[in-house]
């Protein structure tokens, strides 16, 4: 286990920000940190980095402790947060070297030229110019300028275009064919989702989910749209929610354990149309945050 | 340590002014109050009622075997009336054995003046009361202690303004250096480097270390160019005068990271440093002896400035030539200083990290 987090709880006067997280990331794993703006990612990872002393339980990267052995631990990993601050009258270049050697390493024997290529970078100018994503491209290149056995990104890619962010995620999945950890956090679903293993879902300040991206998709429910004749009629039908009807067409969710016996129940029916949807990572999300809009924030 | 090091110097090359700024001002002020110094010294107007002519101008022939002052012979009712019109800050009335001041307003010069004619006079009634003539003085020593001491003020005021101006100046540099702490702490690059494998204390000793080379390098050119310009005479005393210059920076950056622990904003900072750096130049005797501070809080609270123990240890090292043994007290008050000011800067900075 790289990363240990148990029922870490942190308050800023009385705004509990973290209230008991829990959060494991396994070795050679890409882990996605998922949650909305305010939800505690920066905290955690803030707490993971040895900013900030915890209020209460177990924070712990490579079996160390976050605080106390941050030194240690630091010399192990790389870190892009989202909004990165460099020193303004230094150039991009003279700060990507900076980290470089403050990392341990040589500049000159890195490969940051050719990351400062596939990021179509120019490091030739004052840092005070850089647009927010020509900042992300100096913490980016020069985190993975350097040999770290785990990379920790807390929104990494928010100033990135798209083409730009298409090289950070073959440059994650680069890390993860070279046996190295990523924990990635995001607001955005898709952004994770096609580059994460595993996935752990925030909010106010508590993990509500984590696992695999496939047992996650296991618990999710499957969308149908069917197209029948007649009416259709579910309360006899076990583990089928959220009808609504459009016309002809039936929407619903199935939960998984049910498909087959909703599939045999529409054998009933003149189905004229079938459709079924896997549901995205935001579909998901969704039926989370629902609870919240319900509730009236 | 030397990555953190060198990046202070890359800076620095980078925005040089603020540094040659206040090296250029420590050379301006120093070669002016330097040249003011070397000019025929302070002139004294004097009156007598009860001594003869010869004698009244015997006397001020005596008094004026000195470079330092120039005592005029004039009357009673002039010299009431310049000081009337406050045209003349003071005068001075001579008698055989006793001498007057009238006063119109305060000045510096006064007590040095005092000073002096106290000393003349105490030899004048010794001679007097031992009936001898001045011949006699040569053979014996305890008065021609004396008497140097009286050319030595004179030399030593010259030292306290010439090391006053200097360790004033590289205040400025220092503190308006250890700004950019206050600047990386509020544009985020310090959290940036606490979050580098580089530990606390070779970061600290990295920026520490600039700090002191850079105001060390200020004071070094100072003394160098005041000894080349202006004949300046720093003693002999290399090693003492180091460890002087030494003692007193490392005080000063102490004094700085106090100073950035403690404000929110670099232009809180920027407000405080001129504030901080005038005043105790002020109370620490770097522009007018230490004497003229009267107020009893005031010297009190001119035992928590460094540029104090610096100027009385520097001239020290400079007029009096005295021996390590004889510097333990500044030093070790400067020490406290240091970590009175430094264990309140790490107390509050690292207390910032919640
Ligand atoms: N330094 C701070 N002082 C006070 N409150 C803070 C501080 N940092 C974060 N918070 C609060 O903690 C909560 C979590 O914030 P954060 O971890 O930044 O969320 P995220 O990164 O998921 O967007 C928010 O309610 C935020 O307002
Ligand atoms: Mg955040």
């Amino acid at each position: 286990m790289i990363i240990e987090v148990t029922d870490l709880k942190k308050n800023f006067g009385r705004v509990q920000a973290l209230k008991g997280v829990n959060l494991t990331v396994d070795k050679g794993r890409i882990v996605g940190f998922i949650g909305p703006n305010g939800a505690g990612k920066s905290t955690t990872i803030r707490l993971l980095l040895g900013l900030l002393r915890k209020d209460g339980g177990k924070a712990k990267i490579f079996g160390l402790d976050c605080y106390q052995d941050a030194v240690e631990i630091h010399k192990r990993m790389s870190y892009v947060p989202g909004d990165v601050n460099l020193w303004p009258n230094l150039t991009g270049g003279e700060v990507i070297d900076l980290f470089i050697d403050m990392q341990g390493e040589d500049p000159k024997s890195s490969r940051k030229e050719e990351l400062i290529k596939r990021f179509d970078f120019d490091p030739s100018r004052k840092c005070r110019t850089y647009s927010k994503g020509n900042r992300q491209k100096v913490a980016l290149i020069a985190a993975f300028s350097v040999e770290s056995e785990l990379y920790i990104l807390d929104e990494p890619t928010s100033g990135l275009d798209p083409l730009m962010e298409r090289e950070f995620q073959a440059l994650v999945k680069e890390q993860k064919a070279l046996g190295k950890t990523v924990l990635l956090s995001s607001h955005i679903l898709s952004e994770v989702e096609q580059i994460c293993d595993d996935v752990a879902i925030i909010r106010q300040g508590e993990i509500i989910e984590s696992g695999s991206i496939k047992d996650l998709r296991h618990l999710t429910r499957t969308q149908f749209i069917v197209e029948a004749v007649e009416d259709l009629d579910f309360s006899e039908c076990q583990g089928v929610y959220d009808v609504v009807k459009d016309h002809d067409k039936w929407y619903f969710q199935v939960d998984h354990r049910h498909i087959a016996g909703v599939l045999s129940y529409l054998g009933n029916y003149q189905v004229t149309k079938l459709e079924t949807k896997e549901p995205t990572l935001e579909d998901l999300f969704m039926r989370h945050y629902e609870g919240d809009a319900k509730g009236g924030v | 340590m030397w990555t953190i090091f060198m990046m202070q110097w890359k800076r620095l090359f980078k925005q040089p002014f603020v540094v040659l700024t206040f090296f250029g001002l420590t050379l301006l002020f120093v070669t002016f109050l330097g040249q003011g110094q070397s000019s025929p010294g302070v002139t004294v107007q004097t009156y007598t009622t009860n001594l003869p002519n010869h004698a009244y101008e015997e006397l001020v022939e005596r008094l004026n075997r000195t470079d330092d002052f120039n005592f005029k012979i004039n009357d009673q009712e002039t010299v009431e009336g310049l000081i009337r019109n406050n045209r003349l800050s003071f005068a001075v009335q001579l008698e055989q054995d006793t001498y007057e001041f009238i006063v119109g307003q305060s000045s510096f010069s006064q007590p040095l003046t005092n000073q002096y004619l106290n000393e003349v006079y105490q030899e004048v009634r010794w001679l007097l009361a031992n009936d001898l003539t001045e011949d006699v003085l040569e053979t014996f020593v305890p008065l021609e202690v004396t008497s140097r001491d009286t050319s030595g003020s004179a030399i030593e005021f010259q030292a306290q303004v010439i090391v006053g101006m200097t360790l004033y100046f590289v205040m400025y540099t220092v503190l308006f250096q250890m700004m950019s702490i206050a600047e990386q702490k509020t544009d985020g690059t310090w959290e940036r480097m606490m979050l580098s494998p580089v530990s606390k204390f070779n970061i600290y000793s990295g920026l520490f270390l600039y700090y002191f080379l850079i105001g060390f390098i200020q004071v070094g050119v100072s003394f160098l160019i005041f000894t080349e310009w202006l004949g300046f005479s720093f003693g002999e005393q290399y090693s003492l005068l180091l460890l002087s210059i030494s003692f007193f920076l490392i005080s000063i950056v102490a004094l700085g990271l106090m100073l950035v622990s403690v404000v929110r904003t670099p232009q809180q900072l920027q407000a405080v440093i001129p504030i901080v750096a005038t005043a105790s130049a002020m109370l620490g005797g770097a522009f007018w002896p230490l004497e003229f501070v009267t107020q009893p809080w005031l010297l009190a609270f001119s035992r928590f400035i460094p540029i104090r123990y610096g100027i009385e240890s520097l001239s020290d090292v400079i007029v009096r030539s005295v021996a390590i043994n004889d510097l333990l007290v500044p030093y070790s008050l400067l020490l406290g200083l240091t970590i009175i000011f430094g264990g309140v800067g790490f107390y509050f900075i690292e207390k910032q990290r919640k």
